[in-house]
């Protein structure tokens, strides 16, 4: 209640209105997102795609899903968070997140009602706060406003039916048939989607065999960005038509990696830029299955002409075979972390193949704090490395670095390809 | 006269048809008892080895089994796709029970399975379809001795139920 009037008067009643938006037009959803929805179980998907149809900004720029038993339906879009809920009138609408609704306003203007920003710091649970000013079993707006109000805006709380189902639907009622993936904490959905999986864990000699009652689910949209990779392919390609520079990606986590990797492939695959290069070989050993999002053996992403897939390989592994076994002039893999990963890479750099990768860090300041990391960056293994940050949206290329670590460009560099990059990063 | 005979000689023939059916119903019983267990040792296998998804998994079960088994697994793999695994293998059972000369008892066993299917790993779904299994066997012992008592036994007697009600008739 004081906070709620503290906003209103910060705001002056000025209605800084954003997020939920009047407009009842149904665009078509973007197609990437039918491998979402299919996941998700009926009554969700019906809510999701209500809400998403009425916000069609929102519905081309989401990338994550996520559902808690007991708790609102979250959306994460590009540069947003926010739960879903039923508006006034019963229609599906997003309420962003660090935004409470002014139902008093909402009440006597009988409509849609406004969404005022309140400011971070009366925000302490970002993301429930607006919802349990929201909320009517709280009481907060029953003081400022008539409980009619209240009661026409609710959160769609996730049910843990909702989640049993959507662990249904993508796993096609198996399980068993997923043990690996829930073992390591994700289950990948036919598009390239990737499902976080939380709930508690089955151990055995301490080692993790399964997840039960699950309670979490993190749905990551994966959106192929052609030309996410525009600014970057110059410093990795060339000078000579079949040179290739090994690369490093960083960035925290969601800020586009997987999605710039997956545009290089496809590029030095495809060759062409810049002038004179021919197209090499590229060999991907997709661990997660999230560069070329392989569905039934067949990528679902075009990687280009020259790309060879080895799904489903665990990356040290892997890395070695597909030397060996394809000869490819590069190797490139997501996330490396591990000793395993490194000595791989070492391996792969020895017999002359370029290798591709990408790893969690904020830049390369933080890499060196990563002992794996640093071993491989102070041994020389990477000619380039690419900082990716959020300044500019998903996939601003905030520097690229030479192996010594001299700046060949300072960003930020707006993001590639239409709209930014989306995706699992 | 005649509709006397034409009325005796209908009643013979439904007593007759009547044993027929029971003393038929009592000979499938065992043998579908023996192609469900087939079937669940084919499933097994494609979930322990294969770790297929269990809507191929049940396809390939249906496949390897003819007759109203397969039927009824093909049916129950077709449910799973679009519903929840026990709700779809549960209809699939009901669908399938009139054209399947099962018990109560041979039901509950594979009802049994409803809320296990597909929703625990791979060691798990194998324990459980092992126990349905066993239970079948068992049963099927118990369907084979009832099939040698019984269906001779119901042969002979619907014809010769026939014969006595139709002399009385006459």
């Amino acid at each position: 209640m004081q906070l709620l009037a503290r906003d209103r008067q910060d705001d002056g009643g000025s209605g800084r209105a954003a997020g939920v938006s009047r407009r009842a037009a149904c665009a078509p959803l973007p197609s990437h997102l039918q491998g979402v929805l299919a996941v998700l179980s009926e009554r969700l998907r019906a809510v999701l795609a209500g809400a998403l149809a009425a916000e069609p900004a929102i519905a081309t720029t989401v990338e994550e899903v996520r559902l808690r038993a007991g708790c609102p339906l979250f959306l994460r879009w590009g540069g947003g968070e926010g739960a879903v809920a039923r508006l006034a009138g019963g229609r599906i609408g997003i309420v962003p997140a660090g935004h409470t609704v002014d139902a008093e306003a909402a009440a006597s203007a009988a409509m849609s009602p406004r969404v005022l920003p309140i400011r971070p710091s009366d925000n302490p649970i970002r993301s429930s706060l607006p919802l349990r000013l929201i909320a009517p079993p709280l009481g907060v707006v029953h003081s400022v406003a008539p409980p009619a109000a209240c009661a026409a805006i609710a959160p769609v709380i996730v049910e843990p039916e909702d989640i049993a189902r959507t662990l249904e639907l993508a796993t096609s009622c198996s399980l068993y048939a997923v043990e690996d993936q829930l073992r390591r904490g994700f289950l990948r959905v036919r598009g390239g989607h990737r499902i976080g999986v939380v709930g508690t864990a089955v151990t055995a000699n301490g080692a993790v065999t399964s997840l039960r009652e699950v309670s979490g689910l993190a749905i990551r949209v994966a959106r192929d960005v052609v030309g996410a990779a525009d600014a970057v392919v110059p410093f990795v390609a060339g000078p000579g038509p079949e040179e290739v520079n090994s690369t490093i990606v960083l960035s925290p986590p969601g800020c586009g990696k997987t999605t710039l990797l997956r545009d290089l492939v496809r590029q030095l695959s495809r060759g062409g830029v810049p002038e004179g290069f021919g197209g090499v070989a590229v060999a991907v050993v997709d661990e997660r299955s999230e560069v070329g999002a392989c569905w039934e053996g067949r990528p679902q992403f075009d990687l280009g002409p020259r790309t060879d897939v080895l799904d489903a390989c665990p990356k040290a592994e892997g890395m070695l075979m597909v030397v060996r076994s394809m000869a490819p002039r590069v190797v490139a893999t997501d996330e490396i972390g591990r000793a395993a990963d490194a000595e791989a890479v070492r391996e792969a750099a020895h017999a002359g193949v370029a290798v591709l990768a990408t790893a969690h860090a904020r830049d390369a300041q933080d890499a060196e704090k990563r002992p794996v990391l640093r071993a491989l960056l102070a041994a020389g293994s990477f000619q380039r490395v690419v900082v990716l940050g959020e300044r500019l949206g998903r996939g601003t290329v905030d520097a690229i670095l030479d192996g010594a670590g001299r700046a060949l460009v300072r960003g930020p560099l707006p993001p590639g390809g239409a709209g930014g990059a989306g995706g699992c990063g | 006269m005649w509709v006397k005979l034409c009325g005796a000689a209908l009643v013979f023939a439904a007593s007759t048809a009547l044993g027929q059916v029971i003393a038929g119903n009592i000979a499938a019983r065992p043998r579908h008892l023996c192609d469900l267990v087939s079937a669940l040792e084919i499933l097994g296998t494609e979930i322990a080895y294969a770790a297929r998804p269990l809507p191929q998994a049940l396809r390939g079960a249906g496949d390897g089994v003819d007759g109203p088994v397969g039927a009824l697994l093909l049916r129950a793999a077709q449910l799973v796709e679009t519903q929840p695994a026990a709700v779809g293998w549960r209809q699939a059972l009901a669908e399938s029970s009139r054209r399947l000369a099962l018990v109560q008892k041979d039901v509950g066993a594979l009802m049994a399975l409803a809320p296990v299917l597909g929703r625990s790993d791979r060691n798990d779904q194998v324990r459980h379809l092992r126990l349905a299994i066993e239970r079948l066997k068992r049963l099927e012992v118990e369907a084979e001795a009832a099939r040698a008592r019984g269906e001779q036994v119901w042969r002979y007697l619907g014809p010769l139920c026939g014969l006595g009600a139709a002399v009385l008739l006459l």
